[in-house]
């Protein structure tokens, strides 16, 4: 994917383009009192833009709270973002309400975490499989469900087993399977393989990655695990308090991070391999509460590099390099 | 063991755990699960001990198990010997053990927040232990809990004493379970996945501290945990758990470098790595070398090696008989009939399928 995102060009049809999301904000109001006013917002998602090309894998990553659960689901539409625009192919599915996003649903699928609570327990695996297809009234002969069985490392005789016969890896791939019937356009994988075992969890990152190559769909790979990240993406956004802090194709962001967040968080990954020494720069405190985000720059409360202005000025999210964004004031 | 700065401690090179055939059996209505399968491995003062494993390793009823904190009703360790310092846990009346828990060993968990009563103060649980333990008086333990909470860099110690748990973030929670463990001056400190579930530039925090412990008070840690990372960063020593056995033991250096069990090796193939800092990152990516199959159920554990279903360098023996762990070098352990093949370094990789 190495051409660069141009995230200010006007909304276009662009087919190679399967999503693009441009200043996506959510809050969260708080209501206090008697008169129920407005007393607070939690900023989860603050003016967040970006694009995903055909085949494309982009990397969301940041800690806890960062906003990018929040910026899936309101991608899924399964939160109503507060402003900002989502369009999927041609269409700006923004503000859909559930019936006119039904079309849409079948080139956006998900898989979530915990395929377990993903899964209908009393449905027979070929079942879960055929049921979006049945649900759109697509062909779904058992010949069909068992070749998406097989596709994703199931055997078909499993099709007649019920969830919990299933391994957690199975599950998940169960639930892929299921995301690959309608063979969507884009798959929002929120922290797919994070619950995985460390030898189950390589299998499903090899069939999610085999699965774009053949199929040409678009990941949007949220996930707190860099390394896991690092090896799935083409690009990676890197989140902090709703925001994205920078973007850029993989081997720039590691080779050349250009926020001091971005090289704080690579700073503390562990990493496995007892020769390597490094850097320990740590850097200290909290992430701060969305309720009430630092002013000036967010990351101003925690950067190791902060002056006066990240204090007062937030820093403008612009493209620094060639496809290499960036909002930090030691880039001007 | 009253006196914090001098306390009678082993002397260097000292063992403090030494847990030697523990087998832990959990007895299920479904039947038995053997949970340990005849686990040994030590601890010595100063010396962090990493002990890896999967979900269903064992890994953290090992721990359970060194603590006795195993559910009463249904988990029993039925063979072996934990020796913790002086004491023989196996044997220990409950009394000694309430005796021992926090004095000579503590345990330190995932989550921070079901470990503190959420509705006492900071100060309260704090002090309340080292009041029972050290019979020290009110001021003398809130002067303690201070220097604690200090100790473990909690700015503003005396505001985050009159706090409630919910007032701290993840990572400051986990730097006051800490200071509650370390609290009573124990010798030997479990840490159960202990920072887990918290975000890695806090982790990175909690680690350094746990490296800090070593260094200045000479504590012995066990690390329970599922990520290499982890232990590569923090660990001396390294015992890899599978199904309830140890497949492997030796120092991390030498593991990681060259690991005698085909388990270590297709699990330290299969996570994926982050370009070494400065180094130029890897274009395009090939696959990861996948561990084929899963994990085995611990209810009905087939004769031979746990590992054999998922091994690619498993020959007909490997399926019939166990392979007990065998030294192949000093300080090298490794439980597999085959491990030859992996020292000459001369095989095929492990199968990528």
């Amino acid at each position: 994917m190495s051409e660069a995102a141009t995230l200010d060009r006007p909304a276009a049809t662009d087919a190679a383009r399967p999503l693009v999301v441009d200043n996506l904000t959510k809050h969260y109001p708080i209501h206090r009192g008697i008169l129920n006013r407005e007393v607070a917002r939690v900023h989860a998602v603050d003016g967040v833009s970006f694009d995903l090309g055909a085949g494309e894998t982009l990397g969301l990553v940041g800690e806890s709270g960062c906003g990018k659960s929040t910026v899936g689901r309101c991608i899924l539409r399964l939160v109503e973002p507060t402003s900002g625009t989502i369009r999927l192919g041609d269409d700006d599915i923004t503000h859909l309400d559930r019936g006119a996003m039904r079309p849409h649903r079948q080139d956006l699928q998900a898989i979530f975490q915990d395929p377990y609570s993903s899964l209908n327990q009393r449905m027979r695996a070929g079942e879960i499989v055929a049921e979006p297809l049945v649900n759109f009234g697509q062909p779904a002969d058992r010949a069909h469900i068992a070749s998406l069985f097989e596709r994703v490392g199931l055997r078909p005789e499993q099709m007649d087993h019920y969830p919990h016969e299933f391994s957690g890896g199975q599950r998940q791939r169960l639930v892929i399977a299921k995301a690959l019937a309608l063979e969507p356009s884009v798959i929002v994988c929120d922290e797919a393989v994070s619950a995985l075992d460390v030898s189950v969890q390589a299998q499903v990152i090899n069939l999610l990655t085999e699965l774009q190559r053949e199929r040409g769909i678009a990941y949007l790979f949220i996930a707190h695990d860099l390394a896991v990240v690092e090896h799935i993406s083409h690009r990676i956004a890197v989140m902090y308090l709703g925001q994205i802090v920078e973007l850029a194709e993989k081997r720039a962001l590691f080779e050349d991070p250009l926020h001091p967040y971005t090289r704080a968080l690579l700073n503390a990954v562990p990493i496995p391999d007892p020769e390597v020494t490094r850097d320990r720069t740590i850097i200290g405190g909290d992430v701060p509460s969305p309720l009430n985000p630092p002013k000036g720059c967010r990351f101003n409360t925690r950067c190791p590099l902060a002056f006066d202005r990240c204090r007062s000025e937030a820093p403008a999210y612009r493209e620094v390099k060639p496809g290499h964004y960036a909002a930090c004031h030691l880039n001007d | 063991m009253a006196n914090p700065t001098a306390p009678e401690r082993a002397a260097p090179d000292e063992t403090v755990l030494a847990v030697e055939g523990l087998k832990t059996q959990f007895f299920t209505r479904d039947g038995i699960v053997r949970a340990v399968d005849g686990v040994s491995f030590d601890v010595k003062r100063g010396e962090t001990v990493g002990v890896v494993g999967e979900s269903g390793s064992g890994k953290s009823v090992t721990a359970l198990s060194i603590m006795r904190l195993l559910a009463k009703r249904t988990g029993r360790i039925v063979e072996g010997s934990i020796h913790l310092v002086d004491t023989e846990i196996t044997a220990a009346s409950e009394r000694k053990m309430r005796d021992i828990r926090g004095n000579v060993a503590s345990m330190i968990f995932q989550e921070p927040m079901t470990s503190l009563n959420p509705v006492l103060k900071i100060g309260y649980q704090m002090t309340e232990t080292i009041r029972v333990h050290q019979g020290l008086d009110k001021a003398a333990a809130r002067k303690r809990a201070l220097d604690m909470l200090r100790f473990v860099h909690i700015p503003e110690p005396e505001r985050r004493i009159n706090q409630y748990p919910f007032e701290l973030s993840g990572g400051m929670r986990q730097r006051v379970m800490i200071a509650m463990a370390l609290s009573c001056n124990p010798q030997l400190l479990i840490a159960d996945e202990a920072t887990t579930a918290l975000d890695v530039t806090i982790q990175a925090q909690i680690l350094e501290l746990i490296r800090e412990l070593r260094e200045k008070i000479g504590m012995a840690v066990l690390m329970i945990t599922h990520d290499l990372g982890v232990v590569a960063e923090t660990c001396d020593r390294i015992v890899v758990m599978y199904a309830g056995k140890v497949m492997e033991r030796g120092t991390v250096r030498e593991v990681f470098r060259n690991p005698l069990h085909p388990y270590t090796k297709g699990l330290l193939a299969s996570i994926p790595r982050l370009p070494e800092p400065g180094a130029a990152a890897r274009e395009a990516r090939g696959n990861l070398t996948e561990l084929p199959g899963f994990v085995p159920s611990l209810r009905n554990v087939p004769p031979g090696c746990r590992f054999a279903p998922r091994c690619s360098y498993a020959v007909a023996k490997c399926h019939e008989e166990s392979p007990p762990l065998m030294e192949k070098a000093p300080g090298r352990l490794t439980a597999c009939f085959e491990a030859h093949r992996l020292m000459e370094n001369a095989m095929p990789e492990t199968a990528n399928v």
